[in-house]
Parts: structure tokens; C-alpha cells; sequence
């Protein structure tokens, strides 16, 4: 398998490079290498932005939890896509219509830039690293666990592709790229599925009733409440509001709705992504089930106690089983579309973390909006650059390491100190500089402090009992906003907020 | 080689002044705009949120109903969850289409009315 697994994995990376190529000869702005030139389609941009969510974990991950857990790994099908609702409400056609490249210009639009850009800017920094490292160090197992090579490797590999793709492509690549990989991801989940369904002759009441009546499942697999990690209704609810909040302010999302022409493409682009979502999503049960029934979760277990090699073998399982040149193939197919999955996802978190240094905080705040094209694309490339080695060697330093709370946090980030400023900044005219620096600086250490002293890091020793903190770290950091707003005073910010109200309602006076 | 670009985030001719931004906050227009945005708004993330506060009910209070069978294997828990599905993406197709006939002409409108007026 691994040769053959090689093989096509080579051959996908053959094509993104190729896509890299194409797409160098066409950046030559600040737009172009940040926004793709806003010349992405809504349906195009709605591809990228499920390429940018169907990640490892979603892939890998989401059959994995179902196949050893049963039902309730569906809670992260649920609000991953659902989020995308949030996303289509609130977000979508305002930031279209009054930002140009990052989350930043929207929450320092009518605040004092100067306070608010490097704040955001350091934000939206770490979330993208916070999220991007353990990528990078689930590429090296996965590529242990699905190649047979070390981890150190496959991790090195994934961050030179990522640097290749950002560097010489930028927006334009990332967004191809993402695009190539939605649709292989999707047609082989849809094959995936079909020739699992097939062997319960396309009843899913009789791949429950094999769950059901499996010696080593039975019906509890099929009714929540077995996962420990949402054993309780307060961990499950916070799990639920931290990923649903999360999505709707992670800068690299955010990112994507610059790369269409107009507000009518950034809502096509979160419908788009809707229904994408909804899919992919709606066959993870198939996915995890179908493992566990037919693969079995011992077997599973033996190979890779993460789950992540759930999928692959079921592919192998249904296509004909272990040694047939059609199940080789089918799964090898899949573990080389998982790696250009992470592959894909990493390079959109480069360029959401290189812009953030390299526009926001070098060309906004030290340059002060005054440097030209060519020198801000040369320091977005060398961004890009730095931020790839950065993640490579953060990679390698904790990749003996569980880092999976990262992304965790990254998610509590973007919910708790984001997601309060954004919504302010769009809807509520009382929002002040220093209500927004305090909802964004202790928005973050609030997420940080709760992930910190929770069960992810100290386990039973937990002084803060949630593994996912956004129940409470989310309302809090709604609360240091308006209580930083009510007691302060921003004349600019009131007047600026009718601008801003005109501008992102009704897109009057959006760049195109 | 073009140089010091902050470049503007609006077009020139759509430069407005401090006071035609608030002349286009207070018109009659962008009230309707606003109202008939946030109208929908509201109501989609309040069904939106009772939708999932019944599943987080059910699955966390109400095991039994959770697992109660409606059709062979096949159990409440499971035809809910799924039933999200289709229920969040309509709400999502319903907003796309009541924002483009019913708030896209009066968007048009608003920007007829404010191009025509800092041209002048």
C-alpha cells in the first residue's frame, strides 16, 4: 500500500505544484497575493472554505470518534456546519463589504488603529499558529501511521509544500489548491460511502442493526452519551458553543471572503459552503459505523489508538479487502487525499498568520500604509516564508508531544476574544477602543487561562473543570467588551459606526 | 513601480464626507434595510438556537427519548441530528433569497441615491 499511496500522493502533488506555478505568474499586487485578485467565484470560494474545514479532523478524525464512540462524534458534523449559518447571518456579506484583506480592517475601521490593528494582528497571529502547528504535527504521525515514514519527515515535507504553495502563490494557490482538494475529498467520500451502503444493501437501519447486534457494539453506539468528552450536558454544550462561535471569527475563514468580486459572491461563497458542509457532514455516521462494524474498533484500536486510520482501512474493507489491487488502490487514494488535506489546510493558515504580520502589523502599523505593491508583496512572501520554518521547527520541538488542546485554544480564541469585538464592531454603536482592547487582550487570556487550567493540560489536577471553555469564556468576553465600552467614551468610534453601519449593510462604497 | 499605497477602501467617486455617511444612516432607506436584515436575522438565529437547545435537551436530559426507536435501528436521536441538517441549510437558502428580493433593490436604491449624491 505505501508504495502505491506514494505514488498518488506524488501525482496530487505534481498537480498543486503546478497549480503554484500558474498561480505565480498571476500575483503581482497586494491583492492578488492576499485576495486572490477578488476574482474567485461564490461557488469557487465555497469550495475553498470547505477546503479549509474538511481538515484531518474532519476526515480522519470525525469517522475515528464515530467508530469508537458511536453517535456522538456527530456533534463536530453538526456545528462545523452549522457554524457556516453564523458565518452566512452575520459575518459574510459585511465583512465583504467594508474590509480588504483581514480581520483586522474590520475592527479597526472606526477604533483608534494604532491600538486595535496590533492587537487584532497578534490575535489573529496566534490563532492561525495555534491551529497551524498541530496540523503540522498530525501531518508527521499521519505520515508515520499512512506512508510508513517518520514523522519528522512528513512533517518537514508538509511545511516545504506549505512555504512553496504561499510563498510563490499566495492567495491564488491556496484557494486552487483548496478547491482541487474539496472536490477529490468529496467525490471520495461519496465512493466511500457508496460502497460501504452497498454492503448493507443501501439500508442505513441495516448498518444500525449491525451496530446493534455486533458483539463488540451494540446499541449504545448508536444513542449519545458514551464519549467522556461530552459525558456531561455542560461539556457538551460548551464543546457545541466553542466550535460554533469559533468558526464564525478564525482569521483564515474570515480571509476568504475578500477573494470574491462583490457581496452577492460572499453570500453565494457561505451558501456554497453550506451545502458542501452539509455534504461531506452528513455521511460521517456511514463513515465511523461502517468502521466499526466492518473493520472493527479492536482491530482499529490495535493500529492507531487515534482512530485516524479508520477511514482508510473501512476504504480498503468495502473495495474489495486487504491484498485485492481495487482495495489497495481505493485505499491509497484516500490516505493520499488526507495528506493533501492537511497539506491544503496548513497553507491556508500560512497566508491568514503571514498576513497578519505582514499587512496588518509591518505594512499598516510600522509602515503606516505607506510602502509600494512590489515591497508589500516581497515582505508578505518573506512572512510566509518565516511563519512556514517557524511552524516547522514548532512542529518538530512538540510533536512527541499531545498538542491537540492548541487547536482547542485557537477556537476559544477566536470565539472569546474575537467574535465579541467583530459583532460589536458591525451592530452596536456603543463599542470604544478600549472596550474593544479589553474584550480582545482579556478575551484571550480568559481562553488561554481556562484551556491552561482545564483537564487538556492538567487532567484530573484541573482547576477549571471544562475541556472546551467557551460556555464561559464566550460570555465573558462579551461582557469585558460592553463593560470596557459603557464606561469609556470614543467620539470617533460613534460617528465612524454609521459609516461602518452604511458600508457593511449595504455595501455603499465597497472596494471591487 | 506605484508607490505609498493606503489605498482607499472606496471608490473615488463614492468618498463620502462624515456628513453624507450620516445623511445615508438616517435615510429613510437604510432604516428599511436594517429592519428588514436584522427582522430576518433574529428569527433565523432564534429558531436556529432552539433548534440545537432541543437537541442538547434531549441528548443530555432525556436518554431514553434519545434512544427510543421510530423506525427498526433507526432512533429519535439519530433523525434529529440528521434532521438539522436540511433544517439549518433552508434557513441558509430562505435568507440568500429574502436578502436578494427584498433587500438587494432597496440596497441599490441606497446607492443610487448617495453615488448621484457625492458626484454632484
Amino acid at each position: 500500500m505505501n508504495k502505491l499511496a506514494i505514488s498518488l500522493f506524488l501525482v496530487l502533488i505534481a498537480i498543486t505544484l503546478y497549480i503554484t506555478y500558474w498561480s505565480a505568474k498571476r500575483v503581482k499586487t497586494t491583492t492578488d497575493f492576499y485576495a486572490a485578485g477578488r476574482q474567485i467565484k461564490g461557488w469557487q470560494n465555497g469550495l475553498a472554505i470547505v477546503g479549509e474545514f474538511l481538515t484531518a479532523a474532519a476526515f480522519l478524525g470525525i469517522g475515528g470518534l464515530i467508530s469508537f464512540w458511536g453517535v456522538d462524534g456527530q456533534i463536530y458534523s453538526i456545528t462545523w456546519f452549522a457554524s457556516y449559518l453564523v458565518v452566512l447571518l452575520l459575518v459574510a456579506e459585511p465583512i465583504r463589504n467594508s474590509g480588504k484583506y483581514t480581520f483586522a480592517d474590520i475592527v479597526s475601521y472606526r477604533l483608534d488603529e494604532r491600538v486595535i490593528r496590533p492587537l487584532a494582528a497578534v490575535n489573529a497571529f496566534l490563532i492561525s499558529l495555534m491551529y497551524l502547528i498541530p496540523q503540522m504535527v498530525a501531518a508527521g504521525a499521519l505520515s508515520k501511521l499512512l506512508f510508513g515514514i517518520p514523522a519528522s519527515t512528513g512533517l518537514v515535507i508538509v511545511g516545504v509544500l506549505m512555504i512553496i504553495y504561499i510563498t510563490f502563490g499566495g492567495m491564488v494557490a491556496a484557494t486552487w489548491i483548496q478547491v482541487l482538494k474539496a472536490m477529490i475529498l468529496l467525490s471520495g467520500a461519496y465512493i466511500l460511502a457508496f460502497l460501504v451502503l452497498r454492503q448493507f444493501h443501501f439500508s442505513v437501519n441495516a448498518l444500525f442493526a449491525a451496530v446493534a447486534n455486533s458483539k463488540d457494539l451494540g446499541t449504545a453506539w448508536l444513542e449519545p452519551g458514551r464519549w467522556p468528552m461530552v459525558k456531561t450536558p455542560i461539556e457538551r454544550l460548551s464543546l457545541g458553543f466553542t466550535l460554533l462561535f469559533g468558526t464564525a471569527a478564525l482569521p483564515h475563514v474570515l480571509m476568504r471572503f475578500y477573494t470574491v468580486p462583490t457581496k452577492q459572491h460572499a453570500q453565494g461563497s457561505a451558501m456554497w459552503s453550506l451545502t458542501f458542509m452539509m455534504m461531506f457532514h452528513v455521511l460521517t455516521f456511514i463513515f465511523g459505523l461502517g468502521a466499526a462494524v466492518l473493520v472493527g474498533n479492536k482491530v482499529i484500536k490495535a493500529l492507531d489508538a487515534g482512530g485516524n486510520i479508520a477511514v482508510p482501512l473501512l476504504a480498503r474493507t468495502v473495495a474489495g479487502g486487504a491484498g485485492t489491487l481495487s482495495g489497495e488502490l481505493f485505499m491509497a487514494f484516500l490516505v493520499a487525499v488526507a495528506f493533501i488535506t492537511i497539506i491544503a489546510a496548513t497553507s491556508g493558515l500560512c497566508i491568514a498568520a503571514s498576513s497578519a504580520f505582514s499587512y496588518d502589523f509591518w505594512f499598516r502599523v510600522i509602515k503606516r500604509g505607506q510602502q509600494e505593491h512590489a515591497g508589500q508583496v516581497r515582505t508578505a512572501r518573506l512572512a510566509a516564508l518565516a511563519i512556514g520554518v517557524l511552524a516547522i521547527l514548532g512542529g518538530l520541538s512538540v510533536q512527541h508531544v499531545n498538542v491537540a488542546y492548541l487547536a482547542g485554544m485557537a477556537f476559544a480564541i477566536a470565539a472569546t476574544a474575537n467574535l465579541p469585538t467583530l459583532i460589536f464592531s458591525l451592530y452596536w454603536k456603543g463599542l470604544t477602543t478600549k472596550g474593544a482592547f479589553l474584550g480582545m487582550l482579556g478575551g484571550a487570556l480568559v481562553a488561554v487561562l481556562c484551556v491552561v487550567t482545564g483537564p487538556a493540560i492538567m487532567g484530573k489536577n484541573a482547576l477549571f473543570p471544562l475541556n472546551n471553555p467557551g460556555i464561559v469564556s464566550v460570555p465573558i468576553g462579551f461582557l469585558l467588551t460592553y463593560l470596557g465600552s459603557v464606561f469609556t467614551r470614543d467620539k470617533v468610534s460613534a460617528v465612524k459606526f454609521r459609516e461602518l453601519a452604511v458600508r457593511s449593510r449595504s455595501g455603499l462604497g465597497a472596494e471591487s | 513601480m506605484s508607490t505609498a499605497v493606503s489605498k482607499p477602501l472606496l471608490k473615488p467617486d463614492l468618498q463620502l464626507v462624515p456628513d453624507r455617511w450620516a445623511e445615508a444612516y438616517e435615510s429613510e432607506t437604510f432604516k428599511t434595510i436594517s429592519r428588514k436584515r436584522f427582522a430576518f436575522v433574529i428569527l433565523a438565529l432564534l429558531a436556529f438556537s432552539a433548534v440545537f437547545l432541543v437537541l442538547w435537551i434531549v441528548q443530555s436530559m432525556f436518554p431514553a427519548l434519545a434512544g427510543h426507536r421510530v423506525y427498526g435501528y433507526v432512533n429519535v436521536n439519530f433523525v434529529y441530528t440528521m434532521a438539522i441538517f436540511p433544517f439549518v441549510w433552508i434557513l441558509g437558502f430562505a435568507f440568500v433569497r429574502y436578502v436578494r428580493r427584498k433587500v438587494y433593490p432597496l440596497e441599490r436604491e441606497l446607492n443610487r441615491q448617495f453615488e448621484r449624491g457625492t458626484k454632484q
